[in-house]
């Protein structure tokens, strides 16, 4: 996920980026091109600690430079998407798991992204909690047309996705795709 | 990010640890405060200095000597060997024995040749024996030798008329009681027997009018004397004797013009010495004062200086930790596309909020506790020196200490921010 996020450099072969190889980009590209396309989800949630649910949420606008009012809206807009407008000013470390994962695909709807990464974005949350994100996270797919890459251990999570890699100590042991994607 | 925005950043995250970010202010306050309060003093002495220097004279003066007084010193021995003896060079008795030569009215017409000199004018010292109110008790006086023209602050009266050549005198403050007089402003216009005995033991008495009364300082001494009322005084002191030997003089006064810049003096100087005099103006006798204040104040900015390095030290570690705790929230960052020039700016912003915090708090209670401390000093141990405010802030000073420790912690702020800007985001996000 890493080298897809191109976070990371491949030891062997090459990432494409619409037509370029990513290693000839410069890093100020590639952090606008991250800034601007990518979203994060990470099992760990990943806060900013005593900094509010909507401050949190608007730090990708933050870092691309958006004016003040301009964020609070946008971070305003996509904290109602996840249903978490109520919390805006709460403190992130005082939500609950599952809202704080809300929080964190609010903070990577925020930039409008075209991909969002998630690296085992139910790992630490209940079954119950885990499934209304996993809901949340496949109607941005089925509504925004945003590209879902999401790692798990979770074969039932896995389930659901069109296209299935499956990767042990780092190689691609096996691929699947589901009959959506085989019917594409 | 946008510049405002880092700052707003870092100015939040200076108070994610609050106790931390405390201390750290608080050591850098120390070092801040020290190095105003030893500035304050620096500049409070120094100003009152350049405030005396109106009683020494004026600035447009130069004293001029026969070269071999200062060359020779008071042993008679320069560098280049005793000062052989010539028995056409007149010579004065000067205090304490020593004996220096003079100038004549040959040489003051020489050192009127000199360009740049308007006039000059023979210091006459004049010695009197006391100055009594009529009836009264006679007291013993000094008389200040400051040429004509200085300008002391006057606790009353107004000070000499127009042109100087009515005998008048400033009374020192000490005098104004023991004289019979109720208040400095009753002794002026009052006119003072002086008594002065001339080389034969004869005793002389001249009137003066009490023209205004002095303000203590630390340079004016004795009583300051009207052109007028020297002549006659001098004049007394060397009845019978022949014009040769009252026409010599230890020192004489030269005026040049009170706009010439610095150069233009150094080339009086220069000239004077070409012809074999030497000339001193009053900033060359505040020179020596200067340097010694300058030498004091120099060391105790060092000891400040040292504490503010200490302090440096508790920011680089205050930021380390800081950027230890905040590892997985730069990963964070960097994921999201920020990048390594604006994490590095982040902290070094940090660090300057954190210095800015320290010398700002630190600069403003010394500023504060030093004007109640030279209040207090001022009208109390110091209350004599009239004028003197031991600590006095000079805003320039001031904002240019914060300038500094600002810079200082920027300094110590590159080594926590450049780890880090060098932060791997993949390494970051897995930090425990």
């Amino acid at each position: 996920m890493h080298l897809l996020a191109l976070l990371d450099t491949p030891d062997d072969g090459r990432i494409v980026v619409e037509g370029t190889d990513a290693r000839s980009l410069s890093a100020a590209a590639l952090n606008k091109l991250r800034n601007s396309a990518f979203g994060f989800v990470f099992q760990q949630f990943f806060m900013i600690p005593n900094a509010s649910v909507l401050e949190n949420v608007v730090l990708p606008l933050k870092i691309a430079g958006m004016p003040r009012g301009e964020r609070a809206e946008r971070g305003m807009d996509v904290l109602r998407q996840v249903e978490m407008e109520d919390k805006a000013r709460n403190l992130a470390t005082a939500l609950s798991g599952g809202q704080k994962q809300r929080m964190v695909i609010a903070r990577a709807l925020a930039n409008e992204p075209r991909i969002i990464f998630a690296d085992e974005p139910t790992g630490n949350l209940d079954s119950a909690t885990g499934a209304v994100v996993e809901d949340l996270l496949f109607e941005l797919n089925a509504r925004h047309g945003i590209t879902l890459v999401i790692v798990t251990h979770d074969e039932e999570l896995a389930e659901r996705c069109d296209r299935r890699v499956y990767l042990k100590d780092g190689l691609i042991v096996d691929s699947a795709a589901t009959a959506v994607e085989a019917r594409r | 990010m946008s510049f405002v925005e880092i700052v707003r950043t870092a100015i939040g995250n200076a108070f994610r640890s609050k106790l931390r970010t405390t201390l750290t202010v608080l050591a850098i306050f120390v070092g801040a405060f020290t190095l105003t309060l030893t500035n304050g003093v620096g500049t409070g002495i120094t100003n009152y200095i350049d405030s005396q220097v109106s009683s020494l004279g004026a600035t447009d003066i130069i004293m001029i000597s026969q070269a071999s007084l200062t060359e020779g010193g008071a042993f008679g021995a320069s560098a280049s060997g005793p000062t052989e003896y010539d028995p056409d060079k007149a010579v004065v008795a000067g205090q304490m024995g020593s004996q220096f030569a003079a100038l004549t009215n040959a040489d003051l017409a020489a050192i009127r040749g000199v360009a740049g000199i308007l006039s000059v004018e023979p210091l006459r010292v004049v010695s009197p024996d006391y100055i009594g109110s009529a009836g009264g008790k006679k007291y013993e006086l000094t008389v200040n030798p400051s040429p004509a023209g200085a300008r002391v602050a006057l606790l009353a009266g107004t000070g000499f008329t127009a042109d100087g050549t009515a005998p008048e005198l400033l009374l020192a403050a000490a005098y104004v009681e023991p004289l019979g007089f109720a208040d400095p402003g009753a002794a002026v216009g009052a006119t003072l027997t002086i008594g002065v005995s001339d080389v034969f033991g004869q005793k002389h008495e001249v009137e003066a009018r009490v023209a205004g009364v002095q303000e203590d300082t630390i340079f004016a001494f004795g009583m300051i004397i009207s052109e007028g009322l020297t002549e006659a005084l001098y004049a007394a002191q060397t009845a019978g004797l022949p014009a040769a030997a009252a026409e010599i003089y230890p020192v004489a006064v030269a005026r040049f013009s009170p706009t010439a810049s610095a150069a233009q003096v150094k080339e009086i100087k220069t000239a004077l010495e070409a012809a074999d005099y030497s000339g001193r103006t009053v900033a060359d006798q505040l020179g020596a004062v200067n340097t010694v204040i300058n030498g004091i104040v120099g060391v105790l900015n060092a000891f400040a200086v040292i504490a503010l390095i200490a302090a440096s030290f508790g920011i680089i570690n205050t930021l380390l930790m800081s950027v230890q705790e905040r590892t997985r929230e730069i990963g964070l960052m960097k994921a999201m596309g920020m990048g390594r020039s604006r994490i590095f700016a982040l902290f070094t912003t940090e660090a300057v909020v954190i210095g800015f915090l320290g010398s700002a708090i630190g600069s403003g209670i010394a500023i504060a506790l030093g004007t109640v401390i030279s209040t207090v000093l001022a009208d109390g141990p110091l209350k004599d020196l009239a004028g003197l405010r031991v600590l006095e802030f000079n805003p320039v000073s001031v904002v240019v200490v914060i300038l500094i420790v600002m810079l200082l912690a920027f300094l110590s702020g590159t080594l926590p921010a450049a780890r880090a800007a060098r932060l791997d985001p993949i390494e970051a996000l897995r930090y425990e």
